[in-house]
């Protein structure tokens, strides 16, 4: 078990979230940076899609209440256990007792706390994610508070992990030939053009060459950004069809919106852009008042990313069974 | 009562022969200047045996950290160069890299680097030194 010490709002349960029920009004919700998660848990045994605390307020505490492992994943918040600092997406044994503190990140905005065996909350439509509009799953279907208490689960085939931990390098160094850099300080996002592409004629071209800016009107559902707006040549009038995280919609003031994890399951603004799945964990990670810029990629494209991000996973799965269990025969 | 040598091969095969006769798998013995582990796990050829014994640094003798496995070094981790680097801080000396994992090198309890006895990105085996300790000032 572990015991909330500490935490500001909107800290969840969360994993992969809920595919399959939007037809009946129920969002996905999960991690809105699902490679943190999956790679946390491949680092310690679990499943992929084990669930884990997702941290968006700071300072955060906790205290295992048994002896297990944990890795901190996501944004680098300078954590420590009993005051020791812990090096960044680094798995390690703890005992009972010990306390892990999160602070204020350094470097992206959101950590997963992953911990052998993963959350124990019960499964919801196939998932242990919290879905705060709906006010179910993950615990209680709210945000955890200080004095709560989550079960773990069983873990089939847990790695000894060495009393020094192992650590996992930067995804966005291991992917670098993968994930495009900065470009003049904005996050290059890339993205398909979607279904009302051609409503917006020459502004559908600023779209794609002009640098948005997140708005602090920004949360799990979506991420509204902020620029020189874009319209459709004519006024459109559409019937609310489905959404799915990603969609980039433009409301009727031009400033587009990128929908996230929580996004809404329907949605009548038209839709100039998909951003492509295997980029939204790096828009999960990015602040609110940075600003970002769409590059227009191919389906075949985005094959190829996310390919390229599943086969990283598999490694990491892979090599981190395989270190330990060197070190178990070299003792 | 005479101090028993715990490095002496002899004593070493003695205890171990108790040990096969007692049916105890192990045991570990420390004292002020040395320490000794024996393990003896089944096996259908007879029982395998494990052993570890040292004797601690005298105060202020550097000690080697050797690596645990193969990998390649690592100073630090040079993935991440966007925030304070806390390896220092963890006691960490360097990093194994093995494909993505990264094997943190730690100094021990009360222990700091004194230096990098292998360069950077050097492919090492199992017992290459990696780095010097020494005790905490």
């Amino acid at each position: 078990m572990i015991e909330i010490i500490q935490t500001g709002p909107f800290n969840t349960v969360q994993d992969l979230g809920r595919p399959g029920f939007r037809n009946i009004g129920v969002t996905t919700s999960g991690a809105m940076d699902p490679l943190a998660l999956k790679v946390g848990n491949s680092l310690l045994g679990n499943e992929t899609d084990a669930a884990v605390i997702e941290i968006q307020t700071y300072p955060f505490k906790l205290r295992f209440t048994k002896a297990t492992a944990f890795v901190v994943t996501g944004a680098d918040c300078g954590a420590s256990i009993d005051g020791r600092p812990v090096q960044p997406w680094c798995a390690l044994p703890v005992e009972a007792g010990q306390l892990l503190e999160l602070g204020q990140p350094r470097v992206g905005t959101r950590a997963y706390i992953c911990i052998a065996g993963g959350i124990d909350v019960a499964a919801v439509m196939g998932s242990r994610s919290t879905s705060l509009r709906g006010a179910f799953g993950g615990n209680e279907g709210r945000f955890l508070v200080a004095g709560d208490i989550l079960q773990l689960g069983d873990i089939s085939a847990s790695l000894n992990l060495p009393a020094t931990g192992i650590a996992v390098v930067d995804p966005a160094y291991a992917l670098a030939d993968v994930y495009p850099a900065p470009e003049d300080g904005a996050l290059v996002v890339r993205a398909i053009p979607a279904g009302e592409h051609s409503l917006f004629g020459e502004d559908a071209e600023r779209f794609w060459s002009q640098t948005w800016k997140i708005s602090t009107q920004s949360d799990r559902t979506g991420y509204r950004l902020m620029g020189e707006p874009i319209k459709p040549t004519t006024p459109v009038e559409m019937r609310s069809h489905g959404v799915v995280s990603g969609v980039v919609q433009v409301p009727p003031s031009g400033e587009p919106i990128i929908q996230m994890s929580d996004a809404n399951t329907a949605g009548g603004y038209p839709k100039i852009a998909g951003v492509i799945e295997a980029d939204l964990w790096r828009l999960g990670q990015t602040r609110i008042g940075s600003r970002l810029r769409f590059v227009r990629v191919t389906h075949a494209q985005a094959a190829e990313v996310e390919k390229a991000v599943a086969g990283f996973i598999d490694d990491v799965r892979r090599t981190s069974r395989m270190v330990c269990g060197a070190l178990q025969a070299m003792k | 009562m005479s101090k028993l040598d715990l490095s002496d091969p002899a004593i070493i095969e003695r205890l171990t022969a108790v040990l096969e006769a007692a049916g105890v798998e192990g045991i570990e013995i420390t004292q002020p200047d040395q320490s000794l582990l024996i393990r003896l796990s089944g096996s259908a050829n007879g029982s395998a045996r494990q052993m570890r014994s040292g004797k601690p640094d005298a105060a202020g003798t550097p000690v080697v950290v050797k690596a645990p496995m193969a990998g390649e070094f690592w100073p630090s981790d040079l993935s991440r160069t966007g925030a304070p680097d806390v390896s220092a801080a963890s006691g960490t000396v360097g990093f194994l890299r093995v494909g993505p994992i990264l094997l943190p090198l730690v100094a021990g309890p009360l222990k700091r680097l004194r230096r990098h006895l292998a360069e950077q990105g050097t492919i090492v085996g199992f017992g290459d030194p990696i780095a010097e300790v020494e005790p905490e000032a």
